[in-house]
């Protein structure tokens, strides 16, 4: 007969879970007021969770302190594991996610804004990301996975227009086969070691010498796969561009941004003590993926002719470099990989917020698509200060320096390079090389070409409002000052991902 | 002292910047008086250290300002006044002066007249520096700022596309040679450790014979660039396009010598290789053949002087060549004033004859133009070398020189010059003097040039006759600086034999030139005549097809190899690298961009085939290492 | 203030710039020309508070800017950056003061003050991270003038100019960051001060693979052949105040680079290279100089004349004794003088005619006496005539090299003969003969503000090449402590025995100085 469970509340110290829970709570709340009194306006929505938002990144502040004092916590039944990694992670998400949210308060009234449910799901996608970073434990990293997945392919889908609901369908169908992939490699694992806690499933494997390495392999194989789609790693990248070209411009900045830097925390947990048991196999197939991804998105953005798209693209060359840390997987490598993440995100989500500012209502006859590069010629002279931005972001992007990205792509090569792959780096620099092109290409068209619109300079800036250009500002300010703040950041993260042993 | 030093130095320089602030402004005598007076002043000064140097024998020796000065190379502006310098001095400033004189007459209608004045005074600070310069590098400024000022000056009439050209030529040829000077200099510098004369000479005797040979080598390549030895020598003729007072400045008098003032500058140097010293001397009597040769036939006036001087030249080699470079040095000054004056006189004639210079359409001039005829006549008595004539005292000095050394063919040679240069002198003074008055077919008054001009060219004449007379006195003084070899024929009776037999030779010659071209029924040539048609006729008239040469095989094939470089190599090849490796990554994006169908299916294919690929990799991998063992026995079965 | 001063070269332009956004378009000329001039000022101030006797880093700051990583804002002079930097506050003052009629000239002379800020910058970092910053940032303003004042092609040349740049330029920051590991294996601490770096002796294996990569960086940065190909397009295209600090300034980065980096850093692997860079130096003078012939664009030849100039510096450069090295940096401002005084000219007659063909030309010493005055000045200048700048930089880089290799300075002689060729063609096809176009009869004569650019440079000319002393010796003394730091740090007997032991050299120098006084 079965004795009863009895275990303390303070061992499960679920202190661990308020991180999570605050935003789902808020999320409630907004579908509670929208009971009481519908139809209120958007702002009211944004104001409401920036606030939500704001009280999670406090609390993550106060869990911060916590690590700092005393080290990683285990809670709720040792599911829940608040690392550096853990407390990192969600700062970016928060963090993005603060920036994201007043980019709904556009000039024109794109209407999944009006829906209450689209500022829940939000939230509840939040949440789920959280969920993912906060845990070793596979069962829990799925839960908040899907819970987040499909949080975001509605959010994708309320942006109604046909190009939307294909991109959230294809996004959908294509997640859940990534889903299964997980599930299933999960499950290989669990059927390997009976377990399925990360860090009890390395041990296992190490206690048997990795025996049987070939189902190893197979479950790898299963869990590559089903990362390889979230994080967009060719040849698993195929949904970005559709979907991103189907989403609004601020949501796929979002999607560049928050749920790879989850995904890229798992891959870290999963991935990194295999390499470190000397996975050879892996080792390869992950340096392979790196150079595929990097070269092949760059060359593919190279021809596009929406920068959109070639946003897209290029935020998947970005993912591919990222994953160098992952392969090289020392201390500096993953600091390098937090870093390179959070410029990245100031930057990115600049660039993509200018996208979404200079979005008109409904596509103009004579373009094919909302953000083709003829859009842009000539801008220096219609909107000076809106150009300079957005060259500014390019550059950044480009890895130019003094701004944000160049000091985390130069962190991410000097990490490769102390650990010796120095083939690596140099194809890191020369990647870094031929994206120059397609960022310059934009730059080229703004400043270079003569205008080719006749309307001057207001469609650079239909959406524009104090919020949208207060996000931007922050962004801008965030490149160009970058290297202030590098040194704290990096002493900052150093410590973090130090301490919780990566 | 020092003060006559820097007058005689920089009142040229300050001349040129005085004529240089009318370069814009239209033709003003004073652009021209100015300068010509800074000369004469300069010459003064000049003449006072001369005759400081030849009383007390001591030399002046200033360092006005450091030039260069890093590591332990340091190179001063540095003057000296030594009996040779002095030589050199005296007679630049006093050619120039007369020319400057003579140039207020020549240039009146030319509009550019005080661009010329500030030029050619430009040239003679130049030239002052190449010889007052106490180290090498100060002698390669002078060196280069001749050949700049002879390149603007042969250029002088710019419209003219001969003129430019000659003058690119000259500068271009000139710039071969000077880079085999730079490289002596570089060999001197980092041998001696210094390119002060007087030090690096010092160090010399100590340094490897071989080492010293380079020297001598590239100092010489340098020389036959400004003297225009074989095969650098096309340039001098061809720089007769500049104005007749250039030419007998530049291309007669002085910068040409320069050469030669190089050599025997550098006597301590090839004192100690005479194998050197050997092959000097006979490429100049070469030159002095070669050159001679095709006087004989030419019939441009000014071009056959221009002949004459580089045999001339060839002499003067041929003397410091053998180690007798006070003779070379002696020539050198007694040449400069017969061969100005040929010159000048050259220049009058083409005034009268508007700028005609075939002799041939000439003739009888010697009525209209009196005092040209004289002053021609005996210039060319001089260059003949007629006793009692400047020439002789030089020329069968040098005659001696090497008869006394026991290089008879080169003797032989020059002897046998002596002669042509006789006969070319007065083929030239009897087809435009005497005979028949052929210019009136074509309708030219000529008249005489102005007094004043004729009263410039005085000084030269009076030299001309007179120069051999201080050839002991000379001695003297300059022997203190250079080897004092006495070059007496042992026997009497052989010296006056050979004399007397040179004289008769010579004379013949004359007498030959006169007979053949002061006949009456002389006409224009028109190309039928069985001579004009003759092999030897044709090689010489086309200075033996060496221009012809350089024009197709140098200068052609250097402008289509650079077309090629540019248009195949550069852009065809270098760049197209370049550019094709952009275009790799851009057309495998365009190639490989088909993957993104948009297409639901293609996608989860894509996804799916990732996976199984995989997996595949998985598989083997796992089996591999399963079976490890296994496969080891079984390749070492193989005998892999 | 004299402690801040570098900074204050190189922000105040910056600041300057931002302030120009508020300036009224009209009044932005004057604007900039005060701005320059005080940049200006500042800089001969510099010059004026130097001590040429020293030959250490002078006016030295510290910043630390990501000091766990190494990183530190370090700026100072030496002799041998001072007078580029002199340089390029002058030619932007010239540059802005002699600017013609241009459209949105606002913007380009806010641009022109960024890369005053970026050239500054280059030339007084210290630390190779800062370095790198402003070498990269120094592309973008380039970028912008090619691109949107150029010609024709301008956007390809641009691109082209900033991606061939940037990607050489990447391969040398992965070469700094090696070198950074290196130091902090060696001491246990990250740092990118170059003066660290200096006391870091590598083994030669290591030295030969950091030394490519840096040269990666410089050699397209020179450009140095076969990476020259952007240059004549840049040059092609880009506006006459393009060309003009791209041939005065920006190319000297790289060869200023060299000297930097490559030669006490890794004194080994220069003497290793020497030879096959030596062969490359001579290709680009002979080759370039013949292609500069072929070419019927006067500011192509010039282009080109200038990559063939750049050849002389490296060899000069890698003479690796006292007189070369001296030689080469002189001629990099004498190169910078006299280059961007004959784009400058170009430009004159651009303005006049908007063609560069030489064809289209002759005669032209009829109609502007004056224009064909000051060309024919800068034209011997840059064949190389005695008592001209560039005279002095190019024998003395020679006459290091023969100490190296006869036979190789016989060949890279040649550039006083190719030189003088392709100069004196132009010259002639544009200068001489009579005036066949029409067009051509009545052109004015060059202006007055076009002669504010050209006197100045003329003046220089002629002054440093008769007496370069001033500027050679302050060069000389950094340069002596270069060369005897790198024969200290050689381990290779070769490298010993190539790399002259300055100690005495410096004695008798000092000697002979001596004696001069």
């Amino acid at each position: 007969m079965l004795s009863p469970v009895n275990v303390s509340i303070e061992s499960l110290n679920l202190m661990t879970l308020v991180p999570m829970l605050i935003p789902i709570v808020g999320a409630l709340l907004i579908l509670v007021i929208d009971l009481f009194k519908s139809e209120q306006d958007r702002s009211l929505y944004v104001m409401l969770s920036l606030l939500i938002l704001g009280v999670d990144f406090i609390s993550l502040m106060d869990s911060a302190s916590v690590f700092h004092k005393n080290g990683t916590i285990m809670g709720v039944f040792d599911v829940m594991l608040i690392d550096g990694l853990a407390i990192l992670s969600q700062f970016i998400i928060v963090g993005a996610s603060m920036l994201f949210i007043p980019l709904a308060l556009t000039h024109k009234r794109f209407h999944e804004f009006s829906y209450p449910e689209f500022f829940a799901l939000f939230l509840f996608m939040i949440a789920g990301f959280q969920f993912m970073v906060a845990t070793d434990n596979l069962i829990l990293i799925f839960v908040g996975l899907e819970t987040a997945s499909l949080a975001l392919y509605t959010l994708i889908a309320m942006h109604n227009r046909d190009k939307s609901f294909e991109a959230a369908v294809k996004y959908f169908t294509m997640g859940a086969l990534a889903a299964g992939f997980f599930s299933f490699g999960s499950m290989i694992f669990y059927a390997l070691t009976g377990s399925v806690e990360i860090n009890q499933i390395a041990e296992v494997l190490s206690a048997n010498k990795y025996a049987d390495i070939g189902f190893v392999l197979v479950g790898v194989v299963f869990l590559l796969a089903s990362f390889g789609f979230k994080l967009s790693i060719v040849p698993f990248h195929t949904w970005t561009p559709d979907v991103y070209e189907g989403s609004s411009a601020a949501l796929a900045g979002y999607m560049s941004i928050v749920p790879k830097i989850a995904a890229f925390i798992v891959a870290m947990r999963i991935f990194e003590f295999l390499i470190h048991s000397g996975v050879v196999w892996l080792e390869v197939i992950l340096y392979i993926f790196v150079v595929m991804t990097m070269t092949l998105a760059n060359v593919w953005a190279l021809v596009q002719t929406d920068v959109k798209r070639m946003l897209a693209y290029s935020s998947i060359s970005h993912a591919g470099f990222v994953m160098a840390a992952i392969l090289i997987g020392t201390t500096q490598s993953n600091s390098a990989l937090f870093l390179y993440w959070i410029l990245f995100s100031f930057t990115n989500l600049g660039s993509f917020s200018m996208l979404w500012i200079s979005r008109q209502k409904n596509l103009p006859a004579h373009q094919q698509s909302d953000h083709s590069y003829n859009k842009f010629a000539g801008m220096i002279k219609t909107a000076p200060v809106a150009a300079s931005i957005m060259a500014l972001f390019m550059l950044s992007l480009a890895g130019l320096p003094p701004f944000g990205l160049f000091w985390g792509k130069m962190y991410m090569v000097s990490s490769a390079i102390t650990s010796g792959y120095t083939v690596l780096a140099l194809i890191m620099v020369l990647n870094s090389a031929i994206a120059g092109y397609y960022y310059l290409k934009l730059i080229v068209y703004m400043f270079m070409r003569e205008p080719i619109m006749e309307d001057s300079g207001h469609i650079y800036s239909a959406n524009a409002t104090l919020p949208l250009k207060t996000i931007i500002g922050i962004a801008a300010i965030g490149t160009i000052f970058a290297f202030l703040a590098i040194n704290q950041l990096l002493e900052f993260i150093t410590m973090f991902v130090y301490n919780s042993g990566y | 002292m020092e003060l006559f030093l820097y007058t005689a130095l920089f009142s040229p320089l300050v001349g040129s910047l005085f004529a240089a602030l009318f370069g814009a402004s239209p033709k003003t005598k004073i652009a021209g008086i100015v300068p010509s007076i800074l000369l004469g002043v300069s010459f003064l000064s000049s003449l006072i250290l001369l005759v400081l140097v030849m009383g007390t024998g001591l030399t002046l020796h200033v360092e006005m300002m450091t030039w260069m000065a890093t590591g332990d190379l340091y190179i001063p502006f540095g003057f000296v006044v030594d009996e040779v310098s002095v030589t050199m001095m005296i007679v630049v400033t006093l050619v120039s002066t007369v020319v400057h004189v003579y140039a207020i007459g020549y240039m009146d209608h030319d509009k550019g007249f005080n661009r010329f004045f500030s030029y050619l005074s430009a040239f003679v600070f130049s030239m002052m520096i190449l010889v007052m310069s106490d180290n090498f590098a100060g002698l390669f400024i002078g060196w280069e700022g001749v050949g700049l000022c002879s390149w603007l000056l042969i250029g002088f009439w710019y419209h003219k596309e001969s003129a430019s050209w000659a003058a690119n030529e000259a500068f271009i040829m000139n710039r071969i040679a000077d880079l085999g000077m730079l490289i002596g200099i570089f060999l001197i510098y980092w041998n001696t450790g210094t390119l002060q004369y007087e030090e690096a000479f010092a160090v010399m005797p100590s340094l490897s014979t071989d080492i010293l040979t380079w020297m001598g080598i590239f100092l010489f390549i340098g020389a036959m660039g400004k003297s225009a030895q074989f095969p650098l020598h096309t340039w001098l003729a061809d720089a007769m396009e500049g104005p007749t007072p250039v030419s007998a400045l530049i291309h007669a008098a002085t910068m040409v010598t320069a050469g030669v003032y190089l050599v025997v500058r550098a006597n301590p140097l090839y004192e100690l290789i005479p194998s050197v010293g050997l092959f000097i001397a006979s490429l100049g009597a070469f030159v002095a053949l070669f050159a001679a040769s095709m006087a004989l036939v030419n019939r441009d006036m000014k071009r056959v002087i221009a002949y004459s001087t580089l045999s001339q030249l060839g002499y003067m080699f041929a003397a410091a060549g053998l180690g007798a470079y006070w003779v070379a040095l002696f020539h050198l000054m007694a040449h400069a004033f017969f061969k100005a004056l040929l010159f000048l006189g050259a220049g009058n004639v083409m005034h009268a004859m508007h700028d005609e210079l075939d002799p041939f359409k000439m003739g009888g001039l010697s009525k209209v133009m009196k005092g040209t005829f004289l002053m021609m006549t005996i210039a060319s008595v001089a260059l003949a070398g007629i006793f009692p004539l400047a020439g002789f005292f030089s020329k069968d000095l040098i005659l001696e020189v090497a008869f006394v050394e026991h290089h008879y063919i080169i003797y032989t040679v020059l002897l046998f010059t002596a002669g042509l240069t006789a006969f070319y002198s007065f083929r030239l003074v009897a087809l435009i003097f005497h005979g028949e008055d052929r210019y009136k077919l074509f309708g030219i008054h000529p008249h005489e040039a102005y007094k004043f001009m004729l009263i410039a060219m005085s000084p030269l004449l009076l030299l001309a006759i007179i120069a051999g007379a201080f050839k002991m006195s000379y001695f003297e003084m300059v022997t203190n600086l250079l080897p004092a070899t006495e070059y007496h024929v042992h026997s009497a009776a052989t010296y006056w034999i050979m004399t007397i037999g040179t004289q008769i030779f010579v004379a013949l010659a004359i007498l030959y030139a006169y007979k053949k071209y002061t006949r009456k029924d002389i006409v224009v040539p028109d190309g039928t005549s069985k001579m004009e048609n003759s092999f030897a006729y044709k090689l010489l008239i086309n200075q033996y097809y060496i221009p012809y040469f350089y024009q197709e095989y140098i200068v052609k094939a250097y402008r289509e190899l650079s077309e090629v470089f540019w248009t195949k190599i550069d852009q065809k090849v270098v760049d197209a690298t370049v550019d094709g490796i952009a275009n790799v990554f851009y057309q495998t994006g365009e190639r490989t961009r088909v993957m993104q169908s948009g297409n639901l299916s293609t996608m989860l294919k894509w996804m799916v085939a990732g996976t199984v690929a995989l997996l595949s990799l998985a598989v083997v991998f796992g089996l591999a290492a399963r079976y490890s063992a296994e496969i080891k026995t079984f390749l070492s079965g193989l005998g892999v | 203030m004299l402690d801040h001063i570098l900074s204050i070269l190189i922000f105040f332009p910056a600041l300057a710039a931002m302030l120009g956004f508020v300036v009224h378009k009209d009044s932005m000329r004057s604007y900039g020309v005060a701005v320059a001039t005080i940049e200006f000022a500042l800089s001969l101030w510099l010059w004026f508070a130097f001590d040429s006797t020293v030959s250490g880093m002078q006016f030295m700051e510290q910043i630390a800017l990501v000091p766990t990583f190494g990183i530190n804002y370090i700026v100072g002079v030496d002799g041998i950056s001072l007078f580029i930097v002199i340089l390029a506050s002058f030619f932007t003052m010239i540059g802005i003061a002699s600017l013609g009629e241009t459209k949105d000239i606002k913007n380009l002379i806010i641009t022109l003050l960024f890369l005053q800020m970026t050239m500054a910058g280059v030339f007084s970092a210290l630390d190779a991270i800062v370095f790198y910053v402003f070498w990269e940032l120094s592309l973008v303003p380039m970028l912008y003038i090619i691109g949107a004042w150029g010609g024709p092609l301008r956007i390809y040349a641009s691109v082209k100019f900033f991606l061939y740049t940037f990607a050489g330029s990447l391969v040398m920051l992965v070469g700094m960051l090696f070198m950074a590991y290196f130091y902090f294996q060696a001491t246990g601490e990250w740092s990118f001060a170059i003066l660290d770096w200096y006391r870091l002796i590598l083994p030669e294996s290591f030295q030969l693979w950091l030394f490519a990569a840096f040269f990666m960086g410089f050699a397209i940065k020179v450009p140095m052949f076969p990476f020259h190909t952007w240059l004549p397009y840049a040059h092609g295209q880009a506006p006459t105040i393009g060309s003009v600090i791209l041939a005065a300034i920006l190319l000297k980065m790289g060869t200023y680079a060299f000297i930097r980096f490559s030669l006490p850093l890794f004194p080994d692997a220069s003497v290793y290279f020497m030879f096959p860079i030596a062969i490359l130096a001579i290709i680009m003078i002979i080759y370039t100089a013949m292609v500069a012939y072929a070419q019927k664009d006067i500011k192509q030849v010039v282009a080109y004349s200038s990559v063939s100039h750049m050849g002389v510096i490296i060899l000069g450069t890698f003479a690796l004794n006292v007189e070369g090295i001296t030689g080469s940096i002189f001629l990099m401002i004498a190169h910078g003088v006299v280059s961007g005084a004959l784009f400058f000219l170009v430009g004159v007659i651009y303005d006049r005619r908007h063609t560069k063909y030489m064809s289209e030309f002759g005669g032209l010493a009829h109609v502007m006496p004056r224009y064909a005055t000051i060309f024919g000045l800068m034209m011997m200048a840059s064949v190389g005539l005695p008592l001209t700048i560039n005279f002095v930089g190019e024998f003395l880089s020679l006459l290091g090299f023969y100490k190296q290799s006869h036979i190789l300075t016989l060949l890279a002689g040649t550039a006083i003969i190719v030189g003088a060729i392709y100069m004196l063609a132009a010259y002639k096809k544009m200068f001489f003969g009579v005036v066949t176009k029409e067009e051509n009869k009545n052109l004015p004569d060059v202006n007055k503000r076009e002669l504010i650019a050209l006197i100045p440079l003329a003046i220089i000319t002629v002054w440093l090449g008769i007496y370069p002393k001033p500027v050679l010796g302050t060069i000389n003394t950094s340069v002596e402590s270069v060369v005897s730091l790198m024969h200290e740090k050689a381990q290779t007997q070769e490298a010993k025995s190539r790399i002259p032991n300055i100690a005495k050299e410096a004695s008798a120098a000092k000697n002979s100085v001596e004696e001069a006084h």
